[in-house]
């Protein structure tokens, strides 16, 4: 590489410097500084294991990731294999439809759901004319409603990583594995699904690890049963003035992120 | 291992007809090539027999049994794709396997069959490896011994060798050639080469807009194709088309756009009538006229064309004359028989040919 170029790459590196790594290490240098404002400590982070609160939060916050991220998985696939296998036409015009949302501002979709989720909503009166309603749904200020907003919000990333794998699987393949003798169900689990396992973990990538951070959707919908582990994060900083222990937690999310993405990464290691 | 009869078969996608009323009769244990130019519904024909589409009517029949409502994976064939379609996350063995796997066979069975096909094929050592570790030859005998290992009743193949360089496809025909003999499968082959398809098949299956415009054996085609379509689809030819004014016992006096010619032809038409005589390149015998020659009546009489040499492609073992006969223009071929350079560019020259080299042409419907 001509040495000239290599100065090309320094705007983007400086910026990442600047905005991504430093405000790292300065939340880093808090989450170890002692409350009194003198030293350094290990209290903040022995704080954290010390409250079985925290763990707690944290375990729930983590379960429902996972339920996110199942639910998503659920509904993605089939819409994706639909999207990749059998629609023609209209293939664009579905996928402008999933990516319609991501248009929309993250407040206004989640008001949104307060609206049609809440007592007396949009929902509720829908399922009145059905003459399903049950007085008051209950749903809102609910781990429940978290999750359906998350699921809403995160479920395209989904679609879209196992839709591009799904698409690049060339149809002869799976021809030859029926001219060879196996069923469409032999054939989905021996040719379809191995190969396109890499989107489906990219999928779980976007979709959990975003979960396990997000604190919009919990403070608006999920009341004091819905709350995340980034709640407290933001509690910490907003709230309480808290920074040091609020540093040490998000570095605590932090390796927990890391730790997530090792493991899932792991699993399209093995497949592929 | 069984024919394969196709009777009355008609395949529309929306508007378009793709097989009209197609029959064809493969006899066992034989390989035929389907072979036309694309768009006339030689692969058509095979996505068939393979169940990867639906007839709008006909039947197909492999052996005795009519097996149009038979599911693909029902209908024990073997199938070689154009893109040879190996699945990309097995290795070599376990894509030759996959298809023993789905007939629940036993491991030492499997294991069994596998090494022996991977054995004919000659790629023992590679069963260990990812198709994309191959090259594109070697990953042609894997498709090829992943359709084999099964012992279908029928081998299907797609165009499977247009995808290689012209050196290792002669390689592989020659070998294809040798694996079919072993195995004597009934394998149908659909190409747009013709020599390829000479140089593979018992038989040739001619196609034009979803219909089979002549089957026969490779020589036959070729030496007495029953239409234009055939004679110009396989191999270079000469259309001699106009009006018969007179026929005799084997010539014809044909008055064509370009002027009047007698003929000598293998079957005379009726005088009157609209005909068309085909004689391929090398059929021609080019012999140089010097000026006394011109005058001479006994070469005027003699029958055949005259005309002036336009343009000359030399090929090393061939020169092909463009022959420009009193505004008609025609190829001839000649054999590199020690002296390319007898005849030049502007030279006046002779054109003559036996009867039997002269085709007439069945009226194109």
């Amino acid at each position: 590489m001509n040495n000239y170029k290599k100065w090309l790459t320094a705007p983007g590196t400086l910026t990442l410097l600047v905005f991504a790594v430093a405000p790292l290490f300065i939340m880093l240098f808090y989450s170890f500084r002692n409350d009194s404002g003198v030293g350094f400590t290990l209290q903040n982070y022995v704080r954290f294991f010390e409250k079985s609160f925290y763990l707690k939060l944290t375990g729930r916050t983590v379960i429902s990731s996972l339920t996110v991220t199942v639910i998503s998985l659920l509904i993605s696939y089939p819409l994706a294999y639909i999207m990749a296998k059998k629609l023609k036409g209209i293939r664009n015009i579905v996928l402008m439809l999933i990516i319609i949302p991501f248009f929309t501002n993250q407040l206004v979709r989640v008001y949104s759901w307060l609206i049609f989720l809440q007592d007396g909503g949009v929902l509720e009166e829908m399922l009145n004319v059905l003459g399903m309603a049950q007085d008051g749904l209950g749903i809102l200020y609910t781990r429940t409603a978290v999750v359906i907003s998350l699921v809403h919000i995160f479920f395209p990333y989904m679609v879209i990583t196992i839709y591009i794998a799904l698409e690049r699987i060339d149809n002869a393949l799976l021809e030859a594995s029926k001219s060879l003798g196996a069923s469409a169900v032999t054939t989905f689990f021996r040719v379809t699904l191995p190969m396109s396992w890499s989107g489906v973990v990219s999928g779980i990538l976007l979709v959990f690890v975003p979960c396990l951070g997000c604190f919009v959707e919990p403070r608006i919908l999920g009341g004091v049963d819905g709350m995340f582990i980034g709640n407290v994060i933001e509690d910490q900083f907003f709230e309480i003035y808290g920074w040091n222990f609020g540093a040490a937690i998000a570095f605590l999310l932090f390796a927990m992120v890391l730790v997530a993405m090792a493991l899932i990464h792991r699993m399209g290691g093995e497949k592929q | 291992m069984a024919n394969v009869a196709i009777k009355n078969l008609t395949k529309q996608f929306g508007d378009l007809t793709v097989l009209d009323q197609l029959n064809l009769e493969i006899p066992d244990g034989t390989l035929v090539s389907l072979l036309g130019s694309s768009g006339c519904g030689k692969t058509t024909t095979l996505r068939l027999i393979a169940g990867f589409e639906q007839a709008n009517e006909g039947e197909i029949y492999i052996g005795e049994e009519r097996i149009n409502d038979i599911p693909v994976h029902k209908r024990n064939i073997g199938m070689v794709f154009q893109s040879y379609a190996l699945f990309p996350h097995m290795t070599v063995w376990q894509n030759v396997a996959y298809g023993l796997e789905q007939r629940k066979l036993g491991k030492d069975e499997i294991k069994k069959k596998v090494d022996a096909i991977l054995n004919l094929v000659k790629l023992s050592d590679y069963g260990m490896r990812k198709p994309k570790q191959l090259s594109g030859g070697q990953q042609q005998r894997v498709a090829l011994a992943r359709a084999l290992v099964t012992e279908p009743s029928v081998l299907l193949l797609d165009e499977c060798l247009s995808a290689l360089d012209k050196k290792l496809r002669v390689e592989m025909q020659v070998e294809l050639r040798g694996i079919l003999e072993k195995t004597g499968i009934t394998t149908l082959f659909v190409t747009h080469d013709q020599e390829e398809a000479m140089t593979l098949s018992d038989w040739i299956v001619v196609m034009n807009r979803g219909r089979v415009e002549q089957m026969g054996k490779p020589y036959e085609v070729y030496e007495h194709p029953k239409n234009s379509f055939v004679a110009g689809f396989l191999g270079k030819v000469n259309f001699f088309e106009g009006r018969v004014v007179e026929a005799d016992k084997n010539t014809v006096t044909l008055e064509m756009s370009c002027g009047t010619s007698q003929l000598n032809v293998n079957e005379v038409s009726e005088a009157g009538k609209d005909a068309v005589y085909a004689i391929r390149p090398e059929k021609l015998h080019v012999k140089k006229l010097e000026a006394k020659d011109e005058s001479a009546t006994q070469l005027r009489n003699e029958l055949g064309l005259i005309g002036t040499v336009q343009f000359i492609t030399y090929s090393g073992n061939l020169s092909t004359y463009t022959i420009d006969c009193n505004g008609k223009t025609v190829l001839a071929e000649v054999q590199n028989q020690g002296k390319p350079e007898e005849i030049k560019v502007g030279d006046k020259v002779h054109l003559s040919w036996e009867s039997t080299s002269c085709m007439r042409m069945e009226e194109q419907k």
